[in-house]
């Protein structure tokens, strides 16, 4: 079964969840730290895609981390396995593709940070 | 937060707003940690910069918009996939839809067989109406004369608001003068005729005929199937004039033969010379018109005094504008009066359309009429179905909400009820045209078979897109009200009440709006056919002055060689009354030139001994020409004096006998007129006898006078024979033509009828509006009695359990009545006032057919009132009563 390619939107979401559970406005703030704000998800965006990957079982509803009673009434989201797996076959499909632009010399060699 | 909490909760109340864009499930699962998100979102893009926060907002509302967009399409698809079918394409899935639509309203109406068939009979009684007057109306109004380019034809008239009339004809030296004058038209004549037939092919007849110019038929554009058009010098005397046949008389009397061509025939004893045949179905102003001969005017008829009896026929050039026409037409008639100032002073010579000319002010005002009736039909009908419609669909709330719950859209659900709709109406409409088909046939049958177009009058293909307009028009009347209404159903609230809603809410509201209208247009129409046919059965039953019964009327015309002098026509008529009667069971006879409702001549005269102010304004006279003992023949007495006696002979003292409008315009009282000379053209008369009013001419009698008619000549005269009482005037039909004949036997006798026959002919037009309102008015009744009964029921039901309780608190039966009949009453009411108020505007229009009765008739509306009102308390009294019989038990049990 061929792997589900995942939106720019849906890849970073995931990402931002690969390390640990967040709630949805700061998956948002994860995403634009790392983009550095080349991505900025608007609310309505951000909720369709947790939506949809919800209900495709990628991402669940996770108790939120530690004792604070304002911090417990939000909700937080968490990768499932399935999420994970895909996320990571999509990355490794990604790597594929970045490796054959180095190969085509579209992109350059890309340096170890 | 750095910002004041007002500010903020406009800001977020205003996302809130928002986000109710998205569908229903996403608000209620995401709601709070979108307005989480959206708080954090601003604080921080206040903080940023001023601003930061307009392209924050921009941001926002533009990214909120496009995912909601998304969302619901999303949505839409999931459900597609879930519920119905594998994605197919776009107009296939529509086409679907609406079969679905179509298959779900046939089951719902096979399921309510009652109610299918009340809306259904309710339509096609509305449609078929419609279709029905329509196909008269089209036929009559709206198509054109069946001459090339009709709109240039029209014919001309004089009116002199001095002298007294409206709409005359030309005399025979205008006409010339305006043929001769007239340049940017063709001028061509004509004036109505009949002739004795004489030729070795059949029995002499008595035919419609038409005595026209050469040119008549190239005016109208009409070429003959056979032969020629006659040409200018066949109107010359001494020519042997033309005649052009119908292709009808052609074929009867000539078996098709085209050797007819050239053929002589006696026409009132001339040799006329058949030139040509005209066009199958051809006719000009009336049907049955079998001859058109040529007129050849004689030395005395050319002059002005000879009367105005030519109706100029003219087609206006194509290259000419009708106000240039107009303004030359005027021109010359200026002329004519200017130049012949007695006989033209004060005229004006003015045109109408052919088309008005042929179907006048009677045919358009009972058209319209007619349409407003029947679209007031229709306007119940579309009332009543619209309330059977609501009420069901009110009842099939829950079903409605259920289908919502369920994800259906409101689209969709405003869709199936107005399918439901459409099919109803579609239905009554193929029931509708039946109906008419039955309609048109009845219709045809009381209009007179000379009214021109009548025999076009049929289901065409424009009266049939009338009918699918009125058919597409009422569905979208009756059937859009409920679907809006049913599409607004509350979910939740339908889904907790056991499916009773609509009382006292908006359904309900617009249920009894709509019995206020249908009382309204009820009331509107029974008034006006209650006052049509009140003037039509006054008509029928008025005192005319004169008795019509056990009456037989024949018309004669004497022409031929034996015919030439005054004496000869005179010393006729006086043979033939004594041989009629010689008849046995004639118990009187005699003759006039006119017969009653059919026209008459007037001649201008003054008073022997009264100053004349201006020789050329001269007063008019109605002029009678008649056989001795007219007078005891219809029954009229003789007041004061003597009737017209055998002794008034040619050679003796010349008289008059005058009627009482008469005697009291010259006289003061009918004694003192006996004596009074009234000076005439052709010679003073004295008056011998003075009789009633007899309203001979039409409903008002005018003054009159009735000459001997041995002391003029008058070729053609109607003979009055009456029988004695209870004696069958059409048994005499046959001896009294076998009476003639002895006298001459080459004379054809015609139009044989009972006077009361011609009569009936004669109101023929207010007979038929009468008699089409009436059927319309009934109808109208039925209707609204229906509808208002229909919502009462209805109501009843939805009350029964307010009227359990309140008969379990002891509310006698009586009392439960009196409750619900209030209710409708009120609604009845106030129909019928509004109703009362638009009547009293309306029947106004109706005056042209409305003889001796006021539009605003006190009787009629109160009748009328009276009639609604029990109706209307009929249709409330019988489900009220039902109410009152409700057990308290079972009311409450049935929650």
């Amino acid at each position: 079964m061929a792997t589900t390619t995942l939106t720019p939107a849906e890849l970073q979401i995931l990402l931002a969840l690969a390390a640990e559970s967040r709630h949805g406005y700061g998956i948002k703030l994860d995403i634009e730290a790392r983009t550095g704000g080349t991505m900025r998800l608007g609310s309505g965006t951000l909720y369709e895609a947790i939506q949809r990957m919800d209900k495709q079982g990628w991402l669940e509803v996770a108790q939120a981390p530690g004792d604070d009673p304002a911090e417990s009434r939000r909700k937080y989201y968490r990768l499932t396995s399935d999420g994970r797996s895909l996320l990571e076959r999509n990355l490794e499909s990604w790597r594929g593709i970045v490796a054959d632009a180095v190969a085509l010399e579209v992109l350059p060699e890309i340096r170890p940070a | 937060m750095s910002a004041p909490t007002g500010k903020a909760s406009l800001s977020e109340r205003f996302f809130e707003t928002l986000i109710r864009a998205y569908p229903e499930e996403f608000v209620h699962c995401y709601r709070p940690e979108l307005m989480e998100f959206f708080r954090a979102d601003m604080d921080r893009a206040r903080a940023a910069s001023p601003l930061g926060l307009v392209s924050f907002w921009a941001r926002t509302v533009t990214d909120l918009t496009a995912s909601a967009v998304r969302q619901h399409r999303a949505l839409r698809r999931e459900r597609r996939q879930a519920t119905e079918r594998p994605p197919s394409h776009r107009g296939r899935e529509f086409v679907h839809s609406v079969m679905q639509d179509l298959r779900i309203a046939l089951r719902g109406l096979a399921a309510t067989p009652g109610f299918a068939a009340v809306a259904i009979l309710t339509l096609a009684i509305g449609i078929g109406a419609n279709t029905t007057i329509f196909s008269a109306v089209e036929v009559f109004m709206l198509r054109p004369l069946p001459y090339p380019n009709s709109h240039e034809l029209m014919a001309l008239y004089t009116a002199n608001a001095e002298r007294g009339w409206a709409q005359v004809d030309y005399s025979v030296a205008d006409f010339h003068a305006v043929r001769e004058q007239l340049t940017t038209a063709d001028v061509g004549g004509y004036f109505w005729d009949n002739v004795n037939v004489a030729d070795d092919r059949a029995q002499p007849v008595r035919l419609d005929a038409m005595r026209i110019s050469h040119n008549f038929f190239d005016v109208l554009g009409v070429a003959p199937v056979l032969g020629r058009s006659p040409s200018l010098d066949e109107e010359q005397i001494g020519t042997t004039p033309a005649v052009m046949i119908s292709h009808a008389l052609w074929n009867s009397r000539y078996g098709a033969d085209p050797g007819a061509l050239d053929q002589l025939v006696e026409l009132d004893g001339v040799m006329h010379r058949i030139v040509g045949v005209a066009p199958e179905g051809f006719w000009f102003r009336s049907l049955g018109i079998d001859m058109w001969p040529v007129f050849q005017f004689t030395e005395g008829q050319e002059s002005r005094d000879a009367g105005r009896w030519v109706g100029p026929l003219v087609r206006r050039r194509a290259d000419v504008s009708q106000e240039t026409f107009v303004a030359e037409l005027e021109a010359v008639g200026a002329r004519l009066a200017a130049d012949f100032p007695d006989y033209n002073g004060g005229s004006r010579f003015y045109a109408i359309t052919l088309h008005a000319d042929t179907f006048d002010e009677e045919f358009k005002v009972g058209s319209t009429i007619a349409m407003l009736a029947v679209l007031f039909v229709l306007l119940i009908a579309c009332a009543n179905v619209a309330n059977l419609l609501l009420a069901r669909s009110m009842r099939r709330s829950r079903e409605v909400a259920v289908r919502t719950a369920l994800g259906a859209s409101r689209g969709r659900i405003i869709r199936q009820l107005l399918t439901e709709a459409s099919v109803v109406a579609v239905l009554g409409g193929v029931v509708g045209v039946l109906l008419s088909v039955v309609g048109i046939r009845a219709l045809v049958s009381i209009i007179p078979p000379e009214t021109p177009g009548a025999p076009d009058i049929g289901l065409s293909g424009i009266s049939l897109a009338f009918t699918g307009l009125v058919t597409a028009l009422t569905a979208v009347l009756f059937g859009l009200a409920p679907a809006l209404q049913g599409s607004a159903i509350q979910l939740t609230e339908s889904l907790k009440d056991g499916g009773r809603t609509g009382s006292g809410t908006r359904g309900g509201r617009l249920r009894k709006g709509l019995v206020i209208a249908e009382m309204a247009l009820a009331m509107v129409l029974l008034v006006s056919s209650g006052l049509l046919v009140k003037g039509y059965l006054n008509l029928r039953a008025v005192d005319r002055g004169f008795d019509t019964g056990d009456v037989l009327s024949l018309r004669v015309s004497v022409h031929g060689t034996r015919y030439t002098d005054d004496e000869a026509i005179s010393r006729f008529y006086v043979r033939a009354m004594e041989e009629i009667g010689s008849v046995p069971g004639v118990m009187h006879v005699s003759a006039i030139n006119r017969l009653p409702l059919s026209g008459w001549s007037s001649v201008s005269y003054s008073i022997a001994g009264e100053p004349v102010d201006d020789e050329t304004r001269l007063p008019f006279v109605v002029r009678h020409m008649v056989m001795p003992d007219f007078f005891g023949t219809v029954e009229v007495p003789v007041l004061v004096g003597r009737g017209i006696t055998v002794r008034d002979m040619a050679t003796s003292q010349q008289v008059a006998v005058v009627n009482q409008a008469f005697a009291g315009r010259h006289f003061g009282s009918a004694e003192d007129a006996i004596g009074g000379v009234i000076e005439l053209d052709r010679g003073d008369r004295t008056i011998v006898g003075v009789v009633p009013d007899l309203a001979w001419t039409g409903p008002v009698p005018r003054p009159t006078m009735f000459l001997p008619a041995t002391q003029a000549t008058v070729r053609t005269m109607s003979l009055l024979v009456r029988t004695g009482a209870g004696g069958d005037p059409t048994a005499l039909a046959v001896p009294v033509r076998r009476a003639i004949e002895r006298v001459d036997p080459a004379l054809p006798v015609f139009r044989v009828a009972t006077l009361q026959d011609v009569m009936l002919q004669q109101t023929q037009g207010d007979a038929i509006m009468g008699r089409v309102m009436a059927v319309l008015g009934i109808v109208a009744l039925i209707l609204s009695v229906i509808g208002v009964y229909g919502v009462m029921a209805y109501n009843v039901q939805q009350r029964v359990q307010e009227v359990g309780i309140r008969m379990a608190l002891g509310a006698e039966a009586r009392d439960v009545v009196r409750l619900m009949m209030r209710q409708g009453m009120v609604l009845a009411g106030v129909g019928m006032l509004l109703g009362l108020g638009m009547a009293l505007a309306a029947t106004r229009g109706l005056s042209t057919f409305l003889f001796g009765v006021s539009p605003f008739d006190v009787g009629t509306f109160a009748g009328v009132t009276g009639l609604l009102l029990g109706a209307a308390l009929l249709a409330t009294w019988v489900p009220a009563l039902r109410s009152a019989k409700v057990d308290p038990n079972v009311a409450l049990r049935s929650e």
